[in-house]
């Protein structure tokens, strides 16, 4: 039975700042804890327990304090030695603000921009109210309001340090016309449901950015290549693609693609790849229309024969060489981990502690090593760095070391997969706490981890892509009314939940 | 023995194969055969569902990167009822092979 890590933890009364095993996010079968990460998580109990005590707070308090992420990241390092998260034994009793580099050089806070966002509304989990459901036994919670917008809004916002959220796409298709050939609109777009449709999630930004009287959510429009199909010919829809197309851009206003090449929304019983002939029309008509960013999944894939293997990121290379005026963001780093690994899933995935490569990451890379002239690609890191954080620093050491080496710091990009993994805080401190180990560095040439490096890919690099002004953006987030609420959230007592919301197994 | 390569996935479709269905013949096909030979119809569905073992507190299997479906049940029942026919129609020739 597979459960979310947050039940798990509450029945198990425990409450880490930092997931203490990998959770899927349903791109993978979740995987069992291992033993070190088990050791991780006695510590951070035991230490965060003893520590509340010394200063006088809750534990649940401490456990939702830079305090208790910073006592997470220590246990870390003592389990996996190697120091990957720089943390000094006093932050764990006293906050330490980091300060970074601004866009103008100035002195300030990281600018964080999420581009993987991801929330549902509730409406594909419609089955825990189904008679069947209630006949089986279970405890079923209200997981609409768990996993909902508000819920979004209060652990990507109140509980982090995040400034600006991409609205991330996941796949699937809209309906256009109803059977008299009336437009359909909203809900009525998506009968069976849909977990996050390209029009609930212009909604959504546009309700984010009226509450914060600022610019603090962009979305994304899931519209792909093979999602409307003429089954007479089987062959593409133009005339339908068009009209989505005109609908995403011109009246939900989406700031990027976002596609799946492995999946089949329109049940024609295959994929597309970035580089066919079906995906360059589509990126011609999309640049006819000013729009020129594609943030594609590759990677995290399953196991189906026919549409697995669409996830190999091999097609990226032939497309951003064909379309150098258009910025492909591949989701995931390209982290492969498919659907049937399991506690062997760094052999699975052909990782080589020598080299530090694996699966898919390394097709990615060598796109790259062959031709250094690429300039409109790059590796997003959600699931990705968060993952490879909790599951295995070094290698961690080694997928960032070679993202920057390889695209440079200027096109590594920050997104985290939350909520999957609760609130992003736990990422943002891990991060701004990694780095290289000087014998890594050393013999495979990666560079250190500054802090300019970490402005760049906390928010520098995507600000760039999507086009926003940071200096204009940072003015104006202290005056919003987002900022307001979380002041005064704060000032209450309000406190990040601690509960990660991907799957694990049920021990 | 060695598992036979079965091959669910790429027989015809027994009724209008969705994303999730082709996904779901995939993971079927990544099933021992002893395990399928356990099967009983007969099993209610919480008893199934505990039988599969992949499935989640929220009634449906955990079956990876399927966003648009949820293999509730009973689709989970139709397909592995189908795989139960495909593996006993092929299962000679594919031990055979083996």
């Amino acid at each position: 039975m597979w459960i979310r890590k947050g039940d798990l933890d509450r029945a198990k009364g425990i409450d880490t700042p930092i997931p203490t095993q990998v959770v899927s996010n349903e791109e993978f079968i979740p995987r069992p804890q291992t033993r070190k990460q088990k050791q991780v998580e006695d510590l951070t109990m035991e230490w965060g327990t003893n520590n509340a005590k010394k200063i006088g707070i809750s534990r649940r308090a401490y456990m939702a304090s830079s305090m208790g992420i910073a006592t997470a990241l220590l246990a870390s390092n003592c389990v996996y030695g190697g120091n990957a998260f720089e943390v000094g034994e006093d932050e764990q009793f006293e906050p330490r603000e980091k300060e970074v580099v601004k866009a103008n050089g100035q002195k300030g806070k990281f600018f964080i921009i999420d581009v993987q966002a991801h929330y549902s509304n509730g409406i594909a989990l419609n089955f825990r109210n189904s008679e069947t459901a209630k006949n089986m036994g279970f405890d079923l919670k209200n997981d609409t309001e768990a996993y909902s917008f508000r819920t979004f809004t209060k652990e990507m916002f109140l509980d982090s340090e995040t400034a600006m959220v991409v609205i991330s796409g996941v796949p699937g298709k809209e309906e256009q016309r109803a059977p008299d050939g009336r437009e359909l609109v909203d809900a009525e777009r998506t009968p069976r449901g849909a977990i996050l449709p390209s029009w609930l999630m212009a909604k959504s930004r546009n309700e984010l950015n009226q509450i914060a009287g600022s610019q603090r959510a962009l979305c994304q429009g899931n519209l792909a290549p093979n999602h409307y199909w003429n089954t007479a010919t089987n062959t593409i829809d133009k005339a339908a693609t068009l009209e989505q197309m005109d609908r995403e851009i011109n009246q939900y206003k989406i700031n990027s693609w976002k596609w799946y090449c492995h999946t089949d929304p329109a049940r024609t019983g295959n994929g597309f790849q970035v580089d066919d002939d079906n995906a360059q029309w589509f990126i011609e008509e999309s640049r006819k229309r000013g729009l020129k960013l594609m943030s594609v999944h590759k990677g995290y894939s399953y196991q189906s024969r026919t549409l697995g293997h669409l996830a190999n990121p091999k097609d990226i290379e032939k497309a951003a060489l064909r379309n150098p005026d258009f910025n492909f963001v591949i989701y995931h780093s390209a982290l492969k981990h498919g659907a049937t690994d399991g506690e062997n899933w760094k052999e699975m995935n052909e990782y080589n502690p020598e080299t530090g490569d694996f699966l898919w990451h390394k097709i990615l890379m060598d796109i790259k090593r062959r031709n250094p002239q690429i300039n409109n690609v790059y590796p997003e890191i959600g699931s990705f760095f968060n993952t490879l954080a909790i599951q295995d620093p070094v290698m961690c050491m080694h997928g960032m070391g070679l993202n920057i080496k390889t695209y440079g710091a200027d096109h590594v990009v920050w997104g985290t997969d939350c909520l999957w993994w609760g609130s992003p805080q736990w990422g943002i401190d891990a991060f701004k706490r990694f780095q290289i180990s000087d014998e890594l560095c050393e013999k495979h040439g990666y560079a250190k981890i500054t802090d300019e490096v970490r402005a760049k890919i906390f928010g520098l690099n995507a600000a760039k892509l999507y086009g926003v002004d940071v200096n204009a953006a940072r003015n104006a987030l202290p005056a919003d009314a987002l900022s307001q609420i979380k002041e005064a959230y704060l000032d209450r007592g309000g406190l990040r939940d601690n509960y990660f919301h991907g799957w694990v197994q049920q021990a | 023995m060695s598992e036979p390569s079965w091959n669910f996935e790429g027989e015809p479709p027994f009724e209008l194969r969705t994303e999730a269905g082709i996904n779901l013949c995939a993971y079927l096909d990544a099933m021992p055969d002893a395990k399928l030979k356990t099967y009983d119809p007969k099993m209610s569905d919480e008893q199934l569902m505990r039988w599969d073992d992949n499935f989640t507190d929220e009634g449906h299997l955990f079956l990876p990167c399927c966003e648009s479906e949820e293999v509730e049940v009973d689709m989970y029942r139709r397909y592995l009822e189908a795989c139960i026919v495909y593996r006993n129609r092929v299962r000679g020739s594919l031990m055979a092979e083996a």
